[in-house]
């Protein structure tokens, strides 16, 4: 579904993925870990396709096509969702308009016939219950004044409405207590489907107790340098990444010798 | 055919042989240039209300409780007055301030008095007409409304263009509130882009009297509003809620006064411009606490988004304080659309124009939200919808 190949993506002049490649099949569920300023978000970004995020080598593959050369919101209507690992707040628009308006964008881009006020609220409501959400948080404005972990159940609340074809969660977990936690899983694992895939970028062994992962990888320094089943993300989570610095460095001297 | 000053003078000779309009270097003009005035010839304007078209009849009709300007004329026949206004015309003395010279001119014109006597529950439409008998020409309004102590209005103020002319406007409202009196008014113009307006506003607001402004202004080729407020009487309160939203070769300069001359006095100002293609935004905004309003609390903010490099926002916000215990809060910003919350929106699926339409909206529609007359706030934000079309962003 997503084939990553060789992506170098450099930054306000600085390299940061620097030949990144990995391919997520759909139904899968990929972990993401590593140490901070690794380039983690960065990927996450790239492949919801900010602004300043220049790709200077490789490419992105999305369900057979460039994923590139699309416009953020043409990927969103493919089926690319990324939830922030800081949300944006935006003062003056209200939530409930706003996943409206991504939802019928995203519905007109396929040729979908847009969902009418009424029908949509109804749906909202559904995904609401599902995420023990309060329905005030849909008449206030989008993240305005919402808590952290408020703001990151608004992200998963986003998803489960717009029911990607791969999502990215960015440290969604972080900064949430444990009931909420539980209830941020549930929301993925009831889209877990075979066609549907996750990367679920986290620093915490934790989350993948409930979420559990068919493959973990650990980026550093702007490329995957291990991957595993789910058990690398309990050796992580006991030993860090430092091992792994030691394991490139006896790797470069068998080189050099 | 006369030039800008003759054809201001020859309305009311008497009285405005010294008019003296603003020079090239005044800075209170500095960036609302007459050289384009200054140039043309106008013709004499209509000298009563002509036939209007039959939309324009029942746009017209369908306030109900209205004051109707026909090309500056008041037009008895088309108004519909409700009761507890008492209406008379008058010669009054140019008497607007020397600093406002256009507003001296018109001023000095025959002037509707508008006394109200009763509290009105409805809003009243005040609906200035242009019509296209009125190009090359500069149409020409005096009001004066009196609010007897504790009686309450709502006005809406309107322009309606039946079409896009290079008509020049010069409108004087003098309002004056007794004690205990509030005035809910808000200001809407959809004057065409070859248009000029000028705009003069005074307000007198006595003791435990309430003035509350409103305003969006989409601009014309020269647009410019000055609104002089004197909080006269102990606890008066005048707050201002406002937007500039300015596009193609749009201009709009704003100029709001606030003086408090008595004690416990509050002025609040809420504006935001947005400037996108050529659109040029100017708002100057000035608190003055004279010496003796003692515990006076006076507040502005002006935001600005600057949206295309061609487009340009000027604010000066002053304060000048010369009483004790004041409590007095200014600032003002000129920033751009915020490219994350552009990204976030895009990164769910909505299209760059519209995420940036939505954001713009958003942004302009703060001080609006907080208009307390909830009719005049639906008015308000109804007319910035239009003034912001879906193609524009
Ligand atoms: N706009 C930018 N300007 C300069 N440097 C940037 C910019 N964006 C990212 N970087 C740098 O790129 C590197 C990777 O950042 P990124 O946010 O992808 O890390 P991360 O792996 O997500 O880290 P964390 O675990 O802390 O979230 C960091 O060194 C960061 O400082
Ligand atoms: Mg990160």
């Amino acid at each position: 579904m997503l084939n990553i190949d060789n992506l170098h993506v450099r930054v306000a002049g600085k390299d940061i993925l620097k030949g990144l490649s990995l391919e997520v099949k759909a139904g899968e569920v990929h972990a993401i870990m590593g140490p901070n300023g690794a380039g983690k978000s960065t990927l996450g970004y790239v492949l919801a396709g900010r602004e300043g995020y220049e790709v200077t080598q490789g490419s992105v593959t999305f369900r057979g096509q460039d994923l590139l050369a699309l416009e953020p919101e043409a990927r969103a209507a493919s089926g690319v969702f990324l939830a922030f690992q800081y949300p944006v707040e935006i003062p003056g628009v209200n939530n409930t308009y706003f996943l409206r308006a991504a939802y019928n964008a995203q519905r007109k881009h396929r040729g979908e016939p847009e969902l009418d006020s009424m029908a949509f609220l109804k749906l909202v409501r559904e995904k609401l219950k599902v995420l023990h959400l309060k329905d005030e948080l849909l008449n206030r404005a989008v993240n305005e004044g919402f808590s952290g972990g408020e703001k990151k159940r608004n992200e998963i609340f986003q998803m489960a409405v717009l029911e990607p074809t791969l999502a990215i969660l960015d440290e969604t977990d972080s900064g949430l207590d444990i009931d909420a936690l539980r209830l941020v899983a549930e929301g993925v694992n009831r889209l877990r489907s075979p066609e549907r895939a996750f990367l679920v970028i986290t620093h915490y062994q934790r989350l993948l107790d409930y979420i559990v992962p068919d493959v973990v990888h650990v980026l550093a320094d702007g490329r995957i340098v291990q991957s595993g089943d789910k058990d690398l993300a309990l050796k992580l989570e006991d030993q860090g990444y430092a091992w792994l610095k030691d394991r490139k460095r006896e790797e470069q001297a068998a080189f050099a010798s | 055919m006369s030039n800008l000053q003759q054809t201001l003078v020859a309305a009311a000779p008497e009285a405005l042989g010294d008019l003296s309009l603003p020079g090239a270097r005044d800075e209170r003009w500095r960036y609302s240039s007459l050289r384009a005035l200054n140039q043309r010839s106008f013709s004499a304007a209509p000298t009563q209300p002509g036939a209007l078209s039959p939309e324009l009849e029942a746009k017209i009709a369908a306030f109900p409780s209205r004051l109707v300007f026909v090309d500056g004329h008041y037009d008895e026949a088309r108004s519909a007055v409700p009761g507890g206004l008492a209406m008379t015309t008058q010669i009054a003395p140019a008497n607007a301030p020397a600093h406002l010279p256009f507003a001296r001119a018109a001023s000095a014109l025959p002037t509707l008095v508008i006394g109200v006597q009763q509290t009105q529950s409805e809003p009243l439409h005040i609906v200035s007409v242009l019509t296209a008998a009125a190009a090359d020409t500069i149409v020409q309004q005096a009001l004066w409304i009196e609010l007897a102590a504790g009686t309450t209005l709502s006005v809406q103020h309107r322009r309606i263009v039946e079409a896009d002319s290079n008509v020049v406007t010069n409108a004087w409202r003098d309002l004056a509130l007794a004690d205990g009196a509030r005035l809910d008014w808000l200001e809407v113009g959809e004057d065409g882009e070859r248009a000029s307006v000028v705009l003069g506003t005074r307000a007198r607001v006595g003791a435990g009297a309430t003035f509350q402004f409103a305003e969006v202004a989409a601009g014309a080729a020269l647009y410019r509003h000055d609104l002089d407020v004197t909080l006269v009487g102990e606890q008066a309160v005048f707050g201002v809620r406002g937007c500039t939203m300015v596009s193609r070769r749009r201009h709009a300069d704003i100029h709001i006064d606030a003086r408090h001359r008595a004690k416990h006095t509050r002025a609040d100002i809420v504006w935001r411009g947005l400037a996108d293609q050529r659109g040029h935004g100017i708002f100057a905004g000035q608190l003055i606490v004279e010496a003796g309003a003692d515990g006076a609390d006076a507040a502005l903010s002006n935001k600005n988004l600057l949206l295309s490099p061609h487009a340009e926002i000027d604010t000066r916000p002053v304060l000048e304080i010369h009483a004790d215990e004041v409590k007095a809060a200014h600032g003002a910003t000129v920033g751009r659309l915020d490219e994350r919350s552009l990204f976030y929106l895009r990164s769910r699926g909505i299209p760059e124009a519209e995420a940036r339409r939505i954001l713009q909206l958003a942004f302009a529609r703060e001080p609006l939200l907080q208009i307390t007359d909830p009719q005049l706030r639906e008015a308000a934000l109804a007319a910035l919808a239009r003034c912001l079309p879906e193609d524009a962003a």
